[in-house]
């Protein structure tokens, strides 16, 4: 039934689908939404089925023609009143089921925290001592306590093949459970208006065997590569010599910026701004040119950078894996 | 009936702007309702258009960021605020006290008041756009996106100060409508035998009544906090952005009952007169409307079941929000078994009654999905949700509310709307309706969240999106159809009898239009089809409607008829509701324009009230009410 | 519609004055509920400035609570007495409302004037937010209640009557309401601070 509607709604196969489900908790929503669909098909069917033969057959055919005056039928609606009560009760109760299955993460779980802000992500592994953006790193069918909340307005974290969504709220905690059961790279997106760039507040999430995961967790750790190449280090003096250090962290650098996502390893990242952009030189010197026009509203705003400037950061930051 | 005695003093009889502006003839407030909305459905539909050129292929920049967050909140805003109640309001204003056999609503004045704060109110809100920028935190304006901090532009004070002007109108209107169901029915009438449209208006009064101090307080929370520094909505300071939501969306859910009840009261009228037998389980259909009211205020949280409230809460609400689909379901097969074995005709008010029936049927099915927690948690904030509430709200409501225009058109101007201009209006709508929002189910499945100026190419969105766009358009020019034939058929439409469609209910006991008096003599009622029973039931003769629109039916003459011949007191027109509306408003331009306005508005707030109560209802000198 | 009673058909015999200002009153219900569960929910979060414990004494408000009731029967009065047909006697009992109105108003703003001396100001924290609002929200319903007292004492008098008894009853329906959402203000605000 999954794969069916899968294949119907994923028919671009390359859809963030919910139908397509890679997680324990996607599963069990993709199943009761499927449950669903089998009940409000039939339902649909039937009763519009019904509605047109009543329309179609009983057309006037003498439009002065008065037809018996039927004012109702006790029996009839006990009846369709007792089988919808039947069928939604049911349908509760598969709700009831799921939800108390999905809604809290397993003991076992790695805890991870998200923080929303306008309009990144900020990722922290709090017992490893990671922190990053954008892009979370996983291992494969490990289960995560992923623990949601907000910096300044409300957020959500949505990774549609991962499982629902949880809303990230200032001054709350939410909790998630989050699992990828299949090595991959998935697609999320911000799914509560915050603000001008809500549409470019996009994530990844990269499931990763646990080996893999094990060595990215060391590279994370350690504090930023030292650029080598002379146009690198042209760009790290131009990075701790501008307002980039006001905002952004680069760990073993002086740069310890709180307000935007913190960039020591971000040329390890597959997208950059957010999920908007795909992390090659092109883009990540449009983006230093001119966040705004990038990002409608972006804090970041244009530093007024020469391009030798640009293209010296470029380096630097590619650099930084 | 139509046949009256009476003569009318002059003033009754004016036309002209100032006759106007200072009418509280139901009727006339009526016909400003639906104009008005009208009016603003032009601006919220140019608005859609927008959006969905906008979002007709990915990476536009056609309109983006905030830009493109004042149209989509705007659109929502005006089509709740603007279209769909004061259309629906309208249309119980004029037909209800028709209805009910009653020469009036129970307070004249204040429904000239409700219609001008409406229109005002409406004016008001998109001033925003001239002024600085239109809202932009969505129609349900979350907080605390909605803080100073996060709107710095005066944006969301027009939206909050708008919304209150509109309230007031909702809320004076209501009281209007539950004194006039209740106190002024004919003689007869039991509420036993109230028309069903008269039921669903009153429930909806009802709602209303509970509903909007709900919001009005969360607004007058929300402008505290934005311009007196408290502290409500900031977590940093101990507030709570979730109030803001519990507070919104207990109003925010009965108010989408709120614009459905009366629409389905609509074709709860419609389909019996067009398939020529009563409706179907009438006590049912009118339970089944309170239930649906009452309900209605148990499940708000569905709204938030994503804010990580605890699965008991959630699970309470899911159950609620599956058990309105009861009542709801109880009346979509009365429908049916109304239709069912019914002598059908296939006019245009019939075709887009039972195309209500079809479309409101998925939008409550894909509500079912909503209303199940661990599946609203994927599709929630998703193009799903769009889908859902676009089939209920355009699907359902406007469906219905086209219905009643093109039902009682005849009533209200003495002509017909034209038949062939109709169904190719039914046609556009329907087809253009379908490929624009049936697509959005995919969308939301497919992973595309709601509200987003644009998306990327490469994830499989983009057909379904352009496909959305292409039926946007389609469905635009139905509505210029419709537009087309109303200014049309208003000049040059086919003359329309007291009684056109061969109906159930007392609005066709008089003429088309009718007298400023409504009815010469009220009617006495027996059943809950007196216009019908006078022609088919008792009467030795029955004749029942030739098809041609000349024909007159005639109407049984018996004992049984109409009351007493009594002395008709009409209400004097008054230019003092408007004043008031005008000082309100102007107060609230003050609030967030220049300073000078407060005063002023104030002054005429003052100048309105005093000279509204010292002037007497009625213009003879032995009416004894203030 | 001849008039404000009731069409021969309606099986309910209300004055429509009175059926609406009932029905007004209702949505003003849920109004003062939905300031009242804002205040519950927030008034205890404070982190900083003065809590409900500190600030609030009871002194002022149970004066003014007394005041609000007496002022009720004040009301009662007025209507009992033109409906003896008493005319001058209930107008002085209306004024004798209005002035007890104006004693709660006054009481009031010493009240907030203390409050802010010491502190305790709408934006120090959520508990002010929450108080202010509330209690001021029933303060100017209060101020509303006494223009409409004295407009129908003073500007109306010559319209009062035993018949036209309903234009006391609605505002004397409107009194009573404000002092029964001041006792559930005095209630939750003061006495379970």
């Amino acid at each position: 039934m999954g794969a069916m509607l899968g294949l119907l709604t994923g028919c671009a196969a390359q859809s963030p689908s919910i139908l397509r489900p890679v997680s324990p908790k996607g599963r069990a929503e993709a199943d009761l939404f499927g449950f669903i669909l089998a009940i409000t098909a039939f339902v649909f069917i039937v009763v519009e089925a019904l509605l047109l033969y009543a329309v179609v057959r009983f057309r006037a055919r003498d439009p002065r023609a008065i037809p018996p005056q039927i004012h109702g039928n006790r029996a009839l609606e006990v009846s369709w009143t007792t089988v919808t009560a039947l069928g939604l009760a049911v349908i509760f109760a598969m709700t009831w089921r799921t939800m108390a299955a999905t809604s809290t993460p397993p003991a076992d779980a790695l805890p991870v925290k998200v923080i929303g802000h306008q309009w990144w992500w900020e990722f922290q592994y709090p017992t490893l001592g990671i922190t990053t953006a954008n892009e979370l790193v996983i291992p494969v069918g490990q289960p995560l306590r992923v623990t949601v909340t907000s910096a300044d307005v409300i957020h959500s974290f949505w990774v549609p093949q991962l499982g629902g969504k949880m809303d990230a709220i200032p001054g709350r905690e939410n909790v998630l459970w989050l699992q990828a059961d299949a090595e991959g790279t998935y697609y999320g997106q911000c799914a509560e208006l915050c603000g001008a760039s809500h549409a470019n507040m996009r994530l990844r999430v990269h499931a990763v065997s646990r080996e893999a995961f094990d060595r990215w967790v060391e590279a994370q750790r350690a504090p930023a590569a030292s650029p080598t190449e002379p146009l690198a280090q042209q760009g790290y003096q131009v990075f701790m010599s501008k307002a980039c250090v006001g905002c952004h962290t680069i760990n073993g650098t002086p740069a310890q910026g709180k307000v935007g996502p913190n960039l020591t390893h971000v040329g390890s990242r597959t997208t950059i701004a957010a999920g908007l952009l795909e992390n090659t030189p092109e883009n990540l010197a449009r983006w230093l040119d001119n966040p705004p026009a990038i990002k409608p509203g972006s804090l970041m705003p244009r530093l007024g950078l020469t391009p030798q400037e640009i293209q010296a950061l470029v380096a630097y930051l590619s650099s930084l894996k | 009936m139509a046949s009256s005695a009476v003569t009318l003093p002059r003033v009754y009889e004016e036309r002209g702007l100032l006759s106007w502006l200072t009418t509280v003839d139901h009727k006339r407030i009526g016909i400003l309702y639906i104009l008005g909305a009208g009016f603003f459905a032009l601006i919220g539909g140019l608005e859609a258009l927008l959006i969905r050129t906008q979002l007709a292929i990915p990476d536009n920049r056609l309109l983006v960021g905030e830009a493109y967050n004042q149209v989509l909140t705007m659109h929502g805003t005006t089509m709740v605020f603007l279209v769909v109640m004061p259309v629906l309001a309208g249309l119980g204003n004029y037909v209800v006290p028709l209805m009910i056999g009653a020469r009036d609503m129970a307070y004249p004045r204040l429904n000239a008041f409700g219609v001008w704060m409406f229109l005002l109110g409406g004016i008001f809100l998109n001033l925003s756009f001239l002024l600085g920028g239109a809202p932009d935190a969505g129609w349900f304006g979350y907080a605390p996106l909605t803080a100073k901090t996060f709107s710095k532009g005066a944006g969301i004070d027009f939206w909050i100060l708008g919304l209150q002007l509109l309230g007031i109108s909702s809320i004076t209107s209501s009281i209007n409508f539950v004194s006039t169901i209740l106190l002024l029915r004919a003689p007869g009438l039991t509420l036993n035998r109230l028309p069903l449209f008269a039921w669903t208006t009153l429930v909806t009064a009802f709602l209303i009544l509970f509903a909007m101090p709900s919001i009005s307080a969360a607004l007058f929370l929300l402008f505290l906090d934005r311009h007196l520094g408290t502290h409500f909505f900031n977590p940093a300071a101990g507030g709570d952005p979730l109030l803001w939501q519990h507070l919104f969306w207990f109003f925010g859910h009965p108010e989408v009952y709120i614009m459905i009840l009366p629409a389905m009261g609509i074709v709860s009228e419609v389909l019996p007169v067009f398939s020529r037998k009563p409706i179907f389980g009438y006590t049912a259909v009118a339970y089944s409307s309170v239930a649906i009211g009452f309900i209605g205020f148990t499940v708000w949280a569905h709204h938030m079941f994503a804010v990580g409230l605890p699965d008991v809460v959630n699970a309470f609400f899911s159950a609620a929000s599956m058990l309105v689909a009861v009542p709801t379901a109880i009346k979509v097969f009365n429908w049916i078994a109304t239709i069912w074995g019914g002598s059908v005709r296939y006019r245009v008010p019939f075709l887009f009654a039972a195309a209500f029936v079809a479309l409101f049927v998925i939008g409550g099915l894909s509500g079912l999905f909503l209303a199940s927690v661990p599946v609203d948690w994927q599709v929630t904030d998703t193009y799903f949700v769009v889908a859902h509430f676009h089939y209920t709200l355009f699907g359902g409501s406007m469906f219905a509310i086209v219905a009643g225009i093109y039902y009682w058109f005849p009533k209200i101007t003495g002509r017909f709307l034209d038949e062939r201009l109709g169904r190719l209006h039914f046609a556009l709508q329907f087809i253009g309706f379908n490929l624009t929002f049936f697509p959005m189910h995919f969308l939301g499945l497919m992973g595309m969240p709601r509200r987003v100026y644009t998306y990327a190419a490469g994830l499989g969105w983009e057909s379904l999106n352009l496909l959305a766009t292409i039926g946007a358009f389609i469905l635009a020019l139905g509505f210029v159809v419709f537009f087309v034939n109303i200014a049309r058929s208003l000049v040059a439409g086919e003359r329309a009898p007291d009684d056109p469609w061969d109906g159930h209910t007392l609005e066709w006991l008089t003429s088309s239009p009718p007298p400023p008096y409504n009815f010469a003599r009220v009617p006495v009622v027996h059943s809950r089809r007196p216009a019908w029973d006078r022609k088919y039931t008792g009467n030795p003769h029955p004749r029942p409607v030739a098809e041609a629109p000349t024909a007159q039916a005639p109407v049984g003459d018996g004992p049984e008829g109409d009351s007493e011949a009594e002395p008709i007191h009409l209400p004097a027109p008054s230019l003092w509701p408007l004043i008031l509306a005008a000082g309100l408003t102007v107060f609230a331009l003050g609030l967030v324009t220049h300073w000078i306005f407060i005063p002023l508005g104030l002054l005429l707030f003052a100048l309105g009230l005093a000279r509204w109560v010292q002037q007497p209802l009625f213009p003879e000198t032995h009416e004894a009410s203030s | 519609m001849a008039s404000h009673h009731p069409a021969v058909g309606s099986e309910i015999a209300v004055d429509s004055r009175k059926l609406g200002v009932w029905v007004f009153l209702a949505s003003e219900v849920i109004f003062f509920a939905s300031l009242i569960v804002s205040y519950l929910v927030l008034h205890n979060r404070v982190t900083s400035g003065p809590t409900a414990h500190e600030a609030l004494t009871l002194t002022i408000p149970t004066i003014n609570t007394m005041i609000l009731l007496t002022s009720s029967v004040a009301m009662v009065l007025a209507l009992a007495h033109l409906r003896d047909g008493n005319r001058r006697a209930s107008i002085a009992w209306l004024l004798t409302t209005a002035w007890l109105g104006i004693c709660f108003l006054i009481l009031k703003a010493v009240e907030y004037n203390q409050h802010l001396h010491e502190g305790l100001t709408p934006s120090v924290n959520v508990f002010g937010s929450a108080y202010y609002t509330v209690t001021g929200f029933h303060a100017a319903h209060v101020a509303v209640g006494v223009i409409w007292i004295l407009s129908v004492a003073l500007g109306l008098r010559r319209r009062l009557s035993p018949q036209n008894d309903v234009l006391v009853e609605t505002v004397g329906l409107y009194w009573h309401f404000v002092d029964l959402v001041w006792v559930a203000i005095f209630m939750v605000v003061y006495l379970m601070r």
